[in-house]
């Protein structure tokens, strides 16, 4: 009885250090501990910043006091928010149509090539995505500079008219897109030529003995088989192309009359230039649903993926 | 069944004989319609880069005289000799360093440790924290610099730390790039790990972290390579990061690429 009123009085003063000890050792302890930092950073830098922007753009101007949905009405009713609405679902969808178009093709000619030379080719179309965007838009800006236009030069000596490439609303949008083409369309080629290599040789060549031609088999083959990688690597760029900041920034900067103007753009230039931070904020939530769209999608993707394999 | 058999054998040898031809005609003129419009790719691949390295070794005088923007009538090195004695581009340049080498070295300790604790140590709402991983990969850095901006001068107020204008604060602020991408790679490199390998470390009595270093980092080199190389460029490459940070819109880096323009 001693023995027992002992061990239970015991118990509790030496349980707590040894079930804590315990606790610690326990492999799922070990593992949160270690998960911790990306938990941390997580949360501050990415799940509270996004929080946040969804209370701001609840606020007024002075972010004193509260608005409701005061800054989404004032957005609806004006013309300047749907034309960066058009604008920027013009921007991402034909740049990331023309970016897979030229991946595709591209990576089909050099898969085209022999072995030992598609190297040195390969090489030479990555360049574009090796170097900072924010860098090669600046080469771009000057080929496109008013007065001293490399490609107006070369029109000059075709007999062809000058084009304003970034004055002219037109041409502006048509060049702001062709830099997001060229900066993006290499992330798609080494995506697809990777999908290209996994495709069995067996199965062209089965095609090639029935008798079917290139187009045949890109259609009835190769599709089918990269159809997983084109449906990510596609709506991976759209999410990307729709948060484009730096090209159009330092391009046009939403210029000529604004016309060239994306949410995040428009959004940092309301916020931090223009200080209205609510309205930004508001502008910036935009984004939110065609991210969650195309994240699903890809999530999806990505588990059927993992299920076929 | 032999009587087909005898039939088709020369058939089929017949019939590669003639396809064989053909194959070969074919397969060059596609070699050579691939060359030709890989070409044509090249050439708008590389025309801002080459434009770039051609405009870079004129002189000031040269291109305000409007010649030939495709070529140097005389080059010379002096814009590149006259940023690097210049003491602002090496700030710059150093800057730039320290940055992404601080930045890649505590991407890489926090995306290994916790990619190795999510693919391999489950705990509970692990899986859950894996998919979160991605999402927070697929949010824009343009959905949060405007919180971030508001959140700094939120601190300038509070406690008199000024964080905007300051280059060192990427440092803290770029990891939000790189972690969860880097630790959605890792957890995938590592999950292709056979379990047989660490079932015999733990047999042999290692503890976890003696299994991430001595089993897990070493096999999974290649991956934990691919990944710093990423975290190295985007570290190195980001523009909205530096532009929020700096009110003009012109960070360190940006700021020696328009001194390179101005040149």
């Amino acid at each position: 009885m001693a023995d027992v009123v002992a061990r239970s009085v015991g118990v509790p003063a030496v349980n707590p250090p040894g079930t804590m000890r315990k606790f610690v050792r326990r492999k799922a302890t070990i593992a949160f501990f270690m998960a911790l930092p990306l938990i941390t950073i997580v949360a501050c830098l990415v799940v509270y910043p996004a929080f946040y922007s969804v209370s701001l753009a609840l606020m007024n101007k002075s972010m004193q006091h509260f608005v409701g949905f005061g800054n989404f009405v004032f957005l609806f009713k004006r013309n300047m928010f749907w034309m960066v609405v058009e604008q920027t679902l013009l921007f991402a969808v034909t740049a990331v149509v023309f970016k897979a178009a030229i991946g595709f093709i591209a990576a089909h000619l050099v898969h085209n090539l022999p072995v030992k030379g598609q190297r040195k080719w390969r090489g030479m179309l990555l360049i574009p995505w090796v170097i900072p965007p924010a860098m090669s838009t600046l080469a771009w800006s000057w080929l496109f500079d008013p007065s001293y236009s490399a490609f107006n030069w070369i029109f000059a000596h075709l007999g062809m008219p000058q084009v304003a490439w970034l004055g002219n609303p037109y041409w502006a949008r048509f060049a702001v897109i062709l830099v997001n083409v060229w900066v993006g369309s290499p992330f798609f080629l080494i995506m697809y030529l990777a999908a290209l290599k996994s495709v069995p040789e067996q199965l062209r060549e089965a095609a090639a003995i029935d008798g079917a031609n290139w187009w045949q088999k890109i259609w009835y083959i190769n599709l089918p088989m990269m159809r997983n990688i084109i449906e990510i690597t596609a709506l991976f760029s759209l999410i990307v192309t729709f948060a484009n900041f730096d090209i159009v920034k330092i391009l046009t900067n939403g210029g000529p009359v604004d016309q060239t103007h994306v949410f995040a753009t428009w959004a940092f230039n309301l916020a931090i230039s223009g200080n209205d931070i609510p309205l930004g904020a508001a502008v910036s939530l935009f984004m939110a649903p065609i991210l969650a769209i195309a994240a699903v999608l890809i999530l999806r993707n990505i588990r059927r993926r993992g299920t076929e394999a | 069944m032999t009587a087909t058999t005898t039939f088709a054998a020369p058939a089929a040898g017949q019939n590669r004989a003639v396809r064989y031809g053909s194959i070969s005609r074919g397969r060059r003129r596609t070699l050579y319609s691939s060359y030709f419009f890989l070409i044509l790719f090249v050439i708008f691949f590389l025309i801002a880069p080459v434009y770039m390295l051609i405009t870079s070794l004129k002189s000031s005088a040269e291109i305000s005289a409007a010649t030939n923007p495709w070529w140097v009538y005389h080059p010379t090195l002096s814009n590149y000799i006259d940023l690097l004695t210049q003491k602002t581009y090496l700030i710059f340049f150093r800057n730039s360093v320290v940055v992404s080498l601080c930045v890649v070295s505590i991407t890489m300790v926090i995306s290994v440790l916790a990619a190795f604790s999510l693919a391999r140590m489950k705990f509970w709402g692990s899986a859950t924290l894996a998919t979160g991983v991605f999402l927070a990969y697929l949010i824009p850095d343009t959905l949060v610099f405007i919180p971030l901006f508001k959140t700094f001068a939120f601190i300038h107020n509070k406690t008199g730390i000024e964080l905007i204008n300051h280059w060192w604060v990427l440092i803290i602020l770029l990891p939000t790039l790189t972690v969860p991408f880097c630790t959605w790679i890792m957890i995938g490199y590592f999950a292709s790990i056979p379990k047989e390998l660490d079932e015999a470390a733990l047999i042999d009595g290692a503890g976890y972290v003696q299994m991430l270093i001595k089993i897990f980092i070493p096999v999974a080199l290649p991956g934990i390579i691919a990944a710093t190389i990423f975290c190295f460029t985007v570290s190195w490459a980001n523009f909205s990061l530096r532009a929020c940070l700096h009110h003009v819109g012109r960070s360190a880096y940006a700021t020696r690429r328009d001194r390179d323009h101005a040149d």
